[in-house]
């Protein structure tokens, strides 16, 4: 069973923090479709946050319809298709502002393309540097 | 945020189930004491020592003592008294400063020392007793602890009880063994009631000292004003005794005992109190502290005393002996007097000396209870309430007016 | 016209943030202060306060030095006995009430232990509260090592808590109350309590009243949080939407921009400070709404920064005084 992981330093409320990690576990595809999730007991004991919150964060994530509940047995990623608008919007505004830029300065789409293939290539900073 | 939501979660039903298991487990092994019972227990446990200890010494100053003296001695102090020591027709033929004797005298020296250690001893086993009262934190643990203050009040006071039970009744089986063994069993009978009546007289006294003890915001204040109480009220009668004003016989003097139960106990050696009389305070002072200990709050613990809103109103006992003192005093030093004829409250030298009397009692009392003399500030839990001086002032005064309501009274009485 | 309405809905915010409550159904309400009032002579120590705290849920009741927390701890405690007005547990008056407190346990800022080692405070509590689970005070003085015959009055002020949590904790209480939970506790304990209350609260529904001045460690544990402040309630509100409605960003506009043309786009702004080509802006909005007015100016950068506890409340107070001149102006 994957535990996402908190940052309590970083200011970011931790509802958001488990959610927005559950998405990304969930788009990685570290976790399955139908796989279990932690219950809130074991979320809460093992990153030693409040239950009410993992809580909060398990319910909104139902809502938003990346995981079902069944009672008596516990949380489970769902098969749906996920909503994923916001970060399209947020990729989307990127990739506007770097072809206006790409378009005054005269660099062409295949150059664009390499570029693109290069910054996909670097390494991520993990969740904890904000 | 309802915890029905938690549930809704995962292991609901075999967390509830392995919850009543649980309880159900736990409350058939926990019988839950009654609450008196717990606090009984808890702070008799925790005189244990000091039980030991006084135990100890009374069985020094009297069994033991008797012992080191020596069986011909007593028995030759016992016989210089005529035994019986009430002649024919029930006349007691022994007297103590006028007064008769109930007992045989040879006791006497021996008693009178166990009373004092008996006196001690309420002080210092109340004062173990009552100390939690006295610090924030003690009184943030006990007032915490699901028990009601009437419990905690009852079962420090039947600790007391039990403590001071247990010390009187290993003495009088010592003492009363070795009597018996020198063959002197007649002397037991009358000595046994009146032992048993300074038993009830120490009672007494502790329940007087409940009051205190539930009044008080410090160990120290409790204990110093028990002292001082004691030592104000017969004051008021001895100075005046000593300058050659016997007469002190009015009823309102013998009020004075009733305020300083500790030398009552003295007093049970000649004064033929009967059992009803000591039922009665016992009761009294029982009920009264009873209803001190109910009203106090919380936050009283660790204040100076002085700083209570009720110390003002015990304050003029302070004054009141203080004047008297001090006004007899100068009166006695007012060799004019005899010549003038005037009745003592009259004359200047005992005005003068009643007033500045009246007013060092007050300060005195103030200085020692932590009452400060300054400008009038805001209450605060520990700060000192600050009078101005011109307020003690007052209050001396309304001491004096006090004093001559009660001296007037006696002359009338 | 939006000055107008914001200052009204400040006003209105305010008058009723003396009767703050959490949301929670009324058969999970634990405890409830009704008009409760605690004077020390003339010194008002609490005045009037008025709130709910809901089951299973982390209460951190925060405020200075002298707010109120330690008098209002008490109260719930059954320690004090207010003045004026209630302090129910469960719908029970507190004070001087044993099956309400045998259901509560507080650990005050100094501990005092009747005796001087474990084993005997363990026993003492047994024999007190029937929910004592001796297997839980087992565990516990392993987590928080402290051996059961160690002597009490020789330990650090961090260990004196610990042993105080021990006993608590493992008298499973159903209210637990703390003054200054974490002060003088490692790292590590601090995050084994937070563990340890974890479980008790998805357990035992256990209800936690955590009073402290510190914002940092509370901020990312309670659920709730209500400010006192000098003796008055000011609110009481799930930490997370206290944060919802305030942002704040740094922003590197394309040109200069007024912060009244903003306000005029919808920004409610608080605070704006210019350091050089970069501005700070504090508003009074979501992140959302921000976004979507800033990026209208179509800036250079925008950073949304994370907030913290102590900024929210610093603007809270601000806020009422501000909604004050407001009155008088």
């Amino acid at each position: 069973m994957i535990y996402p992981e908190v940052n309590v330093q970083s200011g970011v409320p931790i509802y958001q923090q488990l959610k927005n990690s559950y998405h990304r576990l969930a788009a990685l595809g570290l976790i399955q479709p139908h796989e279990q999730l932690p219950s809130v007991r074991q979320l809460a004991m093992e990153l030693g946050i409040n239950p009410n919150t993992v809580q909060k964060a398990y319910r909104e994530l139902e809502q938003e319809g990346l995981i079902y509940a069944v009672p008596g047995r516990g949380n489970f990623l769902s098969d749906a298709e996920r909503e994923l608008d916001v970060e399209y919007e947020e990729i989307r505004r990127g990739f506007r502002s770097a072809a206006h830029i790409a378009w005054t300065a005269g660099i062409d789409r295949p150059t664009l393309h390499k570029l693109l293939d290069e910054c996909l290539d670097e390494p991520q900073p993990s969740e904890q540097e904000r | 945020m309802s915890s029905a939501n938690f549930w809704r979660n995962a292991e609901r039903d075999d967390i509830m189930a392995l919850q009543l298991q649980t309880d159900r487990r736990k409350s058939g092994a926990f019988h839950r004491k009654s609450g008196l019972w717990w606090t009984f227990g808890r702070q008799f446990a925790d005189l244990r020592s000091l039980i030991a200890i006084f135990v100890f010494l009374f069985l020094l100053v009297m069994p033991i003592a008797m012992l080191i003296l020596g069986r011909e001695i007593f028995t030759g102090l016992a016989n210089r008294y005529t035994l019986p020591y009430h002649d024919a027709e029930g006349m007691s033929v022994t007297y103590l400063l006028g007064k008769p004797l109930l007992f045989n005298f040879a006791f006497v020296p021996f008693h009178l020392m166990m009373i004092t250690v008996s006196s001690v001893a309420v002080l210092i086993m109340g004062g173990s007793l009552f100390r939690p009262l006295y610090h924030r934190e003690t009184v943030d643990f006990e007032w915490s602890l699901p028990l009601t203050k009437s419990q905690w009040f009852l079962g420090r006071a039947l600790a007391l009880v039990a403590g001071l039970s247990v010390v009187y009744l290993v003495n009088i089986v010592a003492t009363s063994g070795i009597v018996y063994a020198w063959g002197l069993n007649e002397l037991l009978g009358d000595y046994l009631f009146a032992y048993l009546k300074t038993y009830l007289s120490t009672i007494v006294f502790a329940w007087f000292s409940l009051v205190i003890f539930s009044l008080a915001g410090r160990l120290f204040d409790a204990i110093i004003l028990n002292i001082m109480i004691h030592l104000a009220f017969p004051l008021t009668l001895l100075i005046p005794f000593l300058i050659g004003d016997i007469n002190r016989q009015s009823s309102i003097h013998k009020l004075v005992w009733l305020f300083a139960p500790a030398f009552d106990t003295y007093r049970g050696i000649v004064a033929d109190r009967s059992i009803l009389y000591y039922v009665i305070l016992i009761i009294f002072w029982f009920v009264f502290g009873w209803f001190c200990a109910m009203k106090r709050p919380a936050e009283w613990g660790g204040r100076k005393t002085g700083t209570m809103l009720w110390f003002p109103f015990v304050q003029p006992v302070f004054s009141v002996a203080g004047g008297i003192v001090a006004g007899n005093l100068f009166y006695a030093l007012d060799f004019a007097n005899v010549l003038h004829g005037q009745t003592k409250l009259l004359r200047p030298s005992f005005i003068i000396g009643a007033i500045l009397g009246a007013f060092l009692g007050q300060l005195v009392s103030s200085a020692i209870m932590g009452k400060s003399l300054q400008r009038v500030q805001g209450d605060e839990p520990g700060k000192a309430r600050r009078h101005p001086v011109l307020c003690e002032w007052l209050w001396s005064l309304l001491g004096v007016a006090i004093l001559y309501v009660v001296e007037l009274l006696c002359q009338v009485i | 016209m939006t000055n107008n309405l914001t200052v009204e809905r400040q006003q209105n915010e305010w008058a009723n943030s003396s009767i703050a409550t959490t949301p929670t159904a009324d058969d999970q309400t634990v405890i409830v202060a009704d008009n409760l009032s605690k004077h020390f002579g003339a010194t008002k120590a609490l005045d009037k306060v008025n709130c709910k705290i809901g089951g299973a849920s982390i209460f951190g009741l925060i405020g200075s030095n002298g707010a109120g927390k330690s008098t209002f701890l008490r109260l719930v405690a059954g320690v004090y006995r207010s003045t004026e007005g209630s302090m129910l547990y469960r719908g029970q008056v507190v004070f001087d009430n044993p099956s309400a407190k045998k259901d509560i346990i507080f650990v005050a800022d100094q501990p005092y232990f009747h005796f001087d080692n474990l084993r005997k405070m363990s026993a003492l509590y047994r024999s007190l509260y029937e929910r004592w689970d001796q297997e839980l005070y087992q565990e516990l003085i392993r987590i928080f090592p402290i051996r059961e015959d160690q002597r009490l009055d020789l330990l650090s002020k961090g260990m004196h808590r610990q042993a105080a949590l021990i006993l608590a904790i493992a008298a499973r209480p159903r209210l637990l109350l703390m003054d200054e939970a974490f002060d003088g506790l490692d790292p590590v304990m601090r995050q084994n309590l937070k563990r340890v209350l974890a479980r008790q609260v998805t357990d035992d529904g256990m209800t936690t009243l955590i009073a402290s001045q510190n914002l940092r460690e509370l901020e990312d544990f309670c659920d709730h949080v209500g400010l006192l402040h000098e003796g008055g309630l000011l609110f009481v509100e799930e930490l997370d939407k206290l944060r919802l409605g305030l942002v704040k960003a740094q922003v590197a506009f394309r040109e200069e921009v007024s912060s009244e043309k903003l306000m005029e786009m919808g920004l409610e702004i608080l605070r704006f400070s210019a350091r050089g080509s970069l501005v700070e802006i504090l508003s009074r909005n979501t992140e959302m709404e921000l976004r979507t007015i800033l990026n209208q100016v179509n800036p250079l950068l925008l950073d949304v920064l994370p907030l913290t506890l102590e900024e929210v409340f610093i603007y809270e107070l601000s806020r009422k005084s501000y909604v004050v001149s407001e009155l008088l102006a």
